[in-house]
């Protein structure tokens, strides 16, 4: 697949050559007057306070680890349902093996599917999904709503 | 081309030129359809708020945006003494680049597509998931508490959308059978009930629901979460100014674009109008037919961009955990549904009532499609070109 | 020389200047950045190789999903300003070691690489023989359904061991924040990740 490599080369080197030469376009024209002011974080109009650099709470985290587990999972799925609508369209042309054949694969699909599905439920049930709730449980009675 | 290319030079020189050409005129659509639809968002914003939107500039304001551009360009090109100025230089490069080359496997008609793939919708998808790495580093790299709320909240939605959205493409591959968005196209032709929006009703859910976990994966209101100009000053482009600034638009409306483009050719049609009972390409010649076949493209993927401004400037912006548990417990449950729901249907109920299906959904929709746009014409007090009533009602 | 060759010559420039990137840099954000240059470069590689799928498979769960983790981790957890790697000289050693130890176990696998006849140019299979023998049907290769099966058991392992991590660190913070009012202010900021 060297054409595949090759353009997909030439897009990118046209992209970054876009903005390149846009930027370097702007070089020429463009006033440049750094400050004292201009070069500090933005913080409406105040003076910055502390730094930027926060420890958020991992909830985030472990909601976007779950969601790359579905991606690696849904990887998966694309050949087999590739498969699928092969085999289907196959039956719907009259061959009525092929869509046991279909059944079949299904079948091994919902397998592959549920096992991960019984996690995603059991996850659901022990309240692991809940934002807020589980946001208020933690807190002691006597901590009040800052932020 | 190619090979028409190849008769004249050896062949890599016409591989390599036939990719200059097409990133070339693909370049230079990307940047005029972002000129056109920054300033159609600008006018569908003006005209849902009642205002004119841009008057001055041009015809229409329809230069509004060279206009903008100009000033962009001219204007000086800032970082913060506190940024990590690698990062925060190459970040709008990485953003940009992402999106444009989704373009590779998007075919604008039959056999115009600057290169097939034949994993087509995967690859467009893998490819357009790196995008989120330009946001996120812009968010990083700035070193302003607003950048990074703003470029934490982009990752965890981003990578969260990726996945019903995938699960959405794959149900109309359960029917079509290819990962191919060419021969996906191909399949779609003649009249409009052919269209695998129309097939069965989980493929008309899945489209609705690609499209709203496509808008929210493009950081489009009300999803547009990093951005949140009312709570993060401008979220991860808060420290940057110019036309750096601005690539980051150009991203977004590309991959607006190319997510509109997946959309059209996985679910309505692709490059088919839906009522010629043949191929354009067969009839009129390639490059004849190709011309239909690009501008209807471009219109339909128009049309679900100009939903998308029309959704923007409609529904408030959701809270973050919100964003969140709504792809959660709503979006994946429903298209791990639909996927299920589809293959069932596939297997039992296909056979039996599939043909006619199509004709019920395709014409119902046409129906309700119909009726809504004559009542824009009919309904009551809509159009404001009586004298208002209330408080100013003469007598 | 050919096309396939000089674009190979140029993804293997970028992976192994990135990966060399990766190593030198000390900022583990711009460590990541070249990173994702070395994932991209490999996953070209695939693509020359006519393994179509597997390098969109490597975009969108390396590039797209652990990727952005890993920036996503540095992100919520560094305290002090572009969070700095220190390595001490006796880690670049071994590291030195082992990096010279897989660079010879690959060279000789590459070197007594027993070519399967097939050129850059010619038409690819398709996806359907994947999906194929991941179901187990696929004759004259080999049957995957097992593996298949046994990595959705395996995905569903680590989305439990996930959760429970989650849990483990949200008790340890209702303990700490139980213990002394002195933590709330932690609480606050973390607040402020949720809804700033």
């Amino acid at each position: 697949m060297t054409a595949l490599v090759a353009t997909v080369a030439v897009f990118m080197s046209v992209g970054l050559l876009f903005v390149l030469a846009n930027l370097l376009l702007g070089k020429l024209v463009r006033p440049n007057r750094p400050s004292v002011e201009k070069g500090e974080i933005y913080e409406c109009g105040e003076k910055p306070v502390g730094t930027a650099w926060i420890q958020f709470d991992l909830r985030f985290y472990v909601v976007a680890l779950l969601f790359v587990l579905f991606d690696v999972e849904i990887a998966f799925f694309f050949p087999w349902a590739v498969v699928f609508g092969e085999a289907t369209q196959a039956a719907d042309a009259g061959h009525p093996a092929a869509r046991s054949f279909a059944a079949f694969t299904f079948v091994e699909f919902l397998i592959f599917f549920g096992i991960l599905l019984v996690g995603f439920a059991y996850l659901w049930r022990r309240g692991d999904l809940e934002w807020v709730r589980s946001m208020s449980n933690e807190r002691p009675p006597s901590a009040t709503r800052g932020g | 081309m190619t090979d028409w290319l190849a008769t004249y030079m050896p062949h890599w020189a016409a591989v390599l030129v036939a990719a200059g050409v097409a990133a070339g005129v693909l370049v230079s659509f990307v940047g005029l359809a972002a000129f056109l639809y920054i300033w159609g968002e600008r006018k569908v914003s003006g005209r849902i708020q009642d205002r004119l939107g841009p008057t001055r500039v041009g015809p229409l304001g329809l230069l509004q945006s060279l206009a903008d551009g100009i000033k962009l360009i001219t204007k000086e090109d800032t970082a913060p003494d506190g940024a990590d100025k690698f990062l925060f230089r190459i970040a709008p490069y990485l953003a940009f680049v992402a999106s444009f080359a989704a373009f590779v496997a998007i075919p604008f008609g039959a056999g115009l597509v600057p290169q097939p793939v034949s994993t087509g919708v995967f690859f467009v998808l893998a490819v357009l998931s790196t995008e989120v790495f330009g946001v996120m580093l812009a968010g990083y790299a700035s070193g302003s508490k607003w950048s990074l709320f703003g470029g934490v909240r982009e990752a965890a939605q981003v990578v969260s959308y990726e996945v019903p959205r995938s699960l959405c493409v794959l149900v109309p591959v359960c029917v079509l059978g290819t990962l191919d968005l060419t021969k996906m196209g191909q399949q779609q032709g003649g009249g409009f009930w052919n269209w695998i929006a129309f097939h069965d009703p989980f493929n008309s859910a899945a489209f609705v629901l690609f499209f709203v976990t496509a808008t929210a994966g493009c950081k489009r209101a009300p999803f547009d979460l990093a951005e949140a100009e009312s709570e993060l000053v401008a979220g991860f482009h808060t420290e940057y100014s110019g036309f750096r600034w601005s690539v980051f638009f150009l991203a977004e409306y590309a991959s607006m674009f190319a997510v509109s483009g997946l959309a059209v050719l996985m679910f309505l049609g692709g490059w088919h109008t839906g009522f010629l009972p043949f191929e354009p390409t067969e009839q009129f010649g390639f490059w004849g037919g190709s011309a239909l076949n690009a501008a209807v493209f471009v219109g339909k993927c128009t049309l679900l961009v100009v939903v998308m401004m029309w959704l923007r400037w409609s529904l408030p912006r959701l809270r973050i955990d919100q964003v969140m548990m709504t792809c959660l417990k709503y979006f994946l449950p429903i298209s791990c549904g639909l996927l299920v729901g589809v293959g069932l249907w596939q297997l039992y109920l296909h056979p039996l009532i599939g043909a006619y299906t199509k004709y019920v959904l395709g014409f119902s929709t046409l129906l309700f499609g119909l009726v809504v746009f004559a009542s824009l014409f009919t309904a009551k007090g809509v159009a404001p070109r009586r004298e208002l009533e209330g408080v100013w009602a003469k007598g | 020389m050919n096309l396939t060759v000089v674009l190979f010559a140029m993804l293997a420039a970028v992976t192994a200047a990135s990966a060399v990137g990766v190593a030198a840099s000390r900022s583990v954000v711009r460590a990541a950045v070249w990173l994702l240059f070395t994932l991209i470069g490999v996953a070209g590689v695939y693509f020359l190789l006519g393994a179509e799928f597997l390098g969109a498979a490597q975009l969108i769960v390396y590039v797209g999903g652990t990727m952005v983790l890993m920036v996503f981790g540095v992100m919520i957890t560094n305290q002090g300003p572009f969070a700095v790697l220190r390595t001490k000289p006796v880690e670049w050693a071994v590291g030195g070691v082992l990096a010279g130890g897989l660079f010879v176990l690959l060279a000789t696998a590459s070197l007594n690489f027993v070519s399967s006849g097939k050129t850059p140019d010619d038409p690819l299979p398709g996806i359907s023989p994947i999906g194929l023998s991941f179901l187990g049907v696929e004759d004259g290769g080999k049957s995957y359904l097992l593996p298949f099966e046994v990595v959705s058991v395996h995905l569903l392992v680590v989305l439990v061991a996930a959760a429970y991590l989650a849990r483990a660190k949200r008790r340890v913070n209702q303990v700490a924040s139980g213990k002394e009012q002195g933590t709330n202010k932690e609480d606050t900021r973390q607040e402020q990740g949720v809804t700033p």
